[in-house]
């Protein structure tokens, strides 16, 4: 991370990004990505017969929440599956290094599973008879693409740290339903106790989840979610850094990356 | 093989598969990973349940994840027991010894059917703190055979699923699709409508007459009417057991043709 604006990095990212798309397994991708978000924006909807939920935070919110699963699954199993494959080592002692080769397969599947995302969505809230509407695109689009380059480093950070336990899996599988319970991405913040509240803050993915709704309802968007986006971003690429460094540690200095 | 051997047999395979589900979930990972993945699933449900429906919205939501912990347990993880073997190699052994396969895959189940089990009841004093109510821990004794029932309704849907399966390379789509179905047409979060597509679709899933039946008990709704709601939920666990072994049946005649396990 360290040659960040050199062409040799951008081409390695570029030739990572080009091969987890040749790589994709569609079918582990349609299960995050299409099945889990339009199985919720599903239920929830059939359920809100009381009209307790607005229907376009719901099917929003079950987006935001199936980003989060991709997050773990698709970007933060990026390392992992060179380990297993055997390929790790040989990345990290390439010139290339282990940066760009993780940067570029982690924008490859975060941009795809966002894309699956979105048309699942749209496509059964449609179905359920609440069809998506934008009132405003353009602030849609810009909080999408934020939200994106603000998540992001949380698939990087994830994926240097399922790198470092053996029970990545299972770690993965734990990790999933705080983010779901406490983001406030389908379940309103009012509905959870005062002191689960201020954890949401701390989370990319609820400020992601405000700005899109707030863009769907058309009204403008405070200052605070504009803020509160980039910074969570930054402070996840600070501990990415981090996560990054060790796992170079590991694999270069002590060389026990594949022996723990 | 006399059924004075299979017994033991099969006991001694479940044992085994006990230890086997031990290694791969040590004690660190059924506490620190599975249990609060199980229990968590549960919070989330019934907040949810809250969320769009009030009160009885949650404490409905909750009894249908409570017993949903099941089908993450049966559905996605336990299929490994036929899977695993494909992936390794040793299908055929199982497949040349005197035991019937659909006994042994049902006897190395068991422990993923007891998982489902534990942490589906470990969730109701969750449910009974998140609603506020006593109910569903003072009607445990009578729910406790609807549980028992799922698990092996459930374990029948993951066995059909897991013979699919295992023949192609697409265990994990298939196993997570199954227990999407099960979450999106089984009534988990809400009652089934009806009638309507929904309702045909949560008619033949496993637990969803189950998720009735217990919601009918927390209702105190009459004798006769859990029981046939218990009566169908067995009755849809049958149909897939014995798709399941049928599925089997054919596998091992096309295997026998074509020499293949992978072409099954």
């Amino acid at each position: 991370m360290n040659h960040l604006v050199t062409a040799p990095w951008w081409r390695v990212a570029a030739a990572a990004f080009r091969l987890q798309f040749r790589g994709i397994s569609w079918l582990n991708v349609l299960v995050g990505a299409a099945i889990q978000p339009a199985t919720y924006v599903t239920i929830t909807l059939a359920a809100n017969d009381r009209g307790g939920l607005d229907p376009d935070a719901v099917v929003l919110g079950s987006a935001v929440l199936s980003a989060w699963t991709a997050t773990l699954w698709h970007a933060g199993m990026v390392l992992r599956r060179e380990l297993w494959a055997g390929t790790l080592p040989a990345i990290c002692s390439r010139p290339g290094g282990l940066g760009p080769t993780l940067t570029g397969k982690a924008v490859a599947s975060a941009t795809l599973s966002v894309a699956v995302i979105m048309l699942s969505v749209s496509l059964s809230a449609a179905l359920s008879g609440h069809p998506l509407t934008v009132a405003r695109p353009v602030q849609f689009a810009a909080a999408l693409v934020l939200g994106f380059a603000a998540t992001l480093p949380l698939g990087l950070l994830v994926a240097c740290l399922f790198l470092l336990t053996r029970a990545a899996l299972r770690v993965a599988e734990a990790l999933i339903y705080p983010v779901f319970i406490v983001g406030g991405l389908i379940i309103p913040l009012a509905a959870l106790p005062g002191w689960a509240r201020p954890v949401s803050s701390g989370l990319s993915l609820h400020w992601l989840s405000v700005l899109l709704t707030d863009a769907a309802a058309g009204r403008p968007a405070g200052l605070l979610p504009w803020c509160a986006l980039p910074v969570t971003g930054l402070l996840y690429a600070l501990a990415a850094r981090v996560a990054f460094g060790r796992v170079l540690h590991r694999a270069r200095k002590e060389g026990s990356l594949e022996i723990f | 093989m006399r059924s004075s051997d299979l017994l033991p047999a099969l006991a001694r395979a479940g044992r085994l598969s006990a230890r086997e589900y031990l290694v791969e979930y040590p004690s660190g990972i059924l506490l620190g990973a599975v249990l609060p993945r199980a229990l968590l699933q549960v919070v989330f449900l019934t907040m949810l349940g809250r969320a769009v429906g009030g009160a009885d919205g949650a404490l409905a939501a909750g009894l249908g994840a409570s017993a949903f912990n099941i089908v993450s347990a049966t559905v996605i993880k336990g299929p490994d027991v036929l899977i695993e073997d494909r992936v390794q190699g040793t299908l055929y052994r199982l497949r040349m010894t005197e035991i019937p396969l659909a006994a042994l895959v049902a006897a190395r189940w068991v422990v993923y059917a007891a998982e489902g089990l534990i942490t589906a009841l470990l969730a109701v004093p969750v449910v009974a703190l998140l609603t506020g109510r006593t109910d569903p821990l003072t009607d445990l004794p009578s729910t406790l055979p609807l549980y028992l029932l799922m698990a092996l309704t459930a374990s029948s849907f993951g066995l059909a699923l897991a013979v699919v399966a295992v023949g192609r390379r697409a265990d994990v789509f298939l196993t997570n699709f199954g227990s999407y179905l099960v979450l999106a047409f089984s009534g988990v979060l809400a009652a089934l409508p009806t009638d309507g597509p929904r309702a045909l679709a949560g008619a033949v899933l496993p637990i969803s007459h189950g998720i009735a039946a217990l919601r009918a008990v927390q209702h105190g709704a009459d004798a006769g009417l859990v029981l046939r709601l218990a009566a169908t939920e067995a009755l849809v666990g049958l149909g897939w057991a014995l798709a399941a072994v049928l599925g089997l049946r054919i596998q091992a005649y096309r295997l026998r043709r074509s020499g293949n396990d992978f072409l099954n």
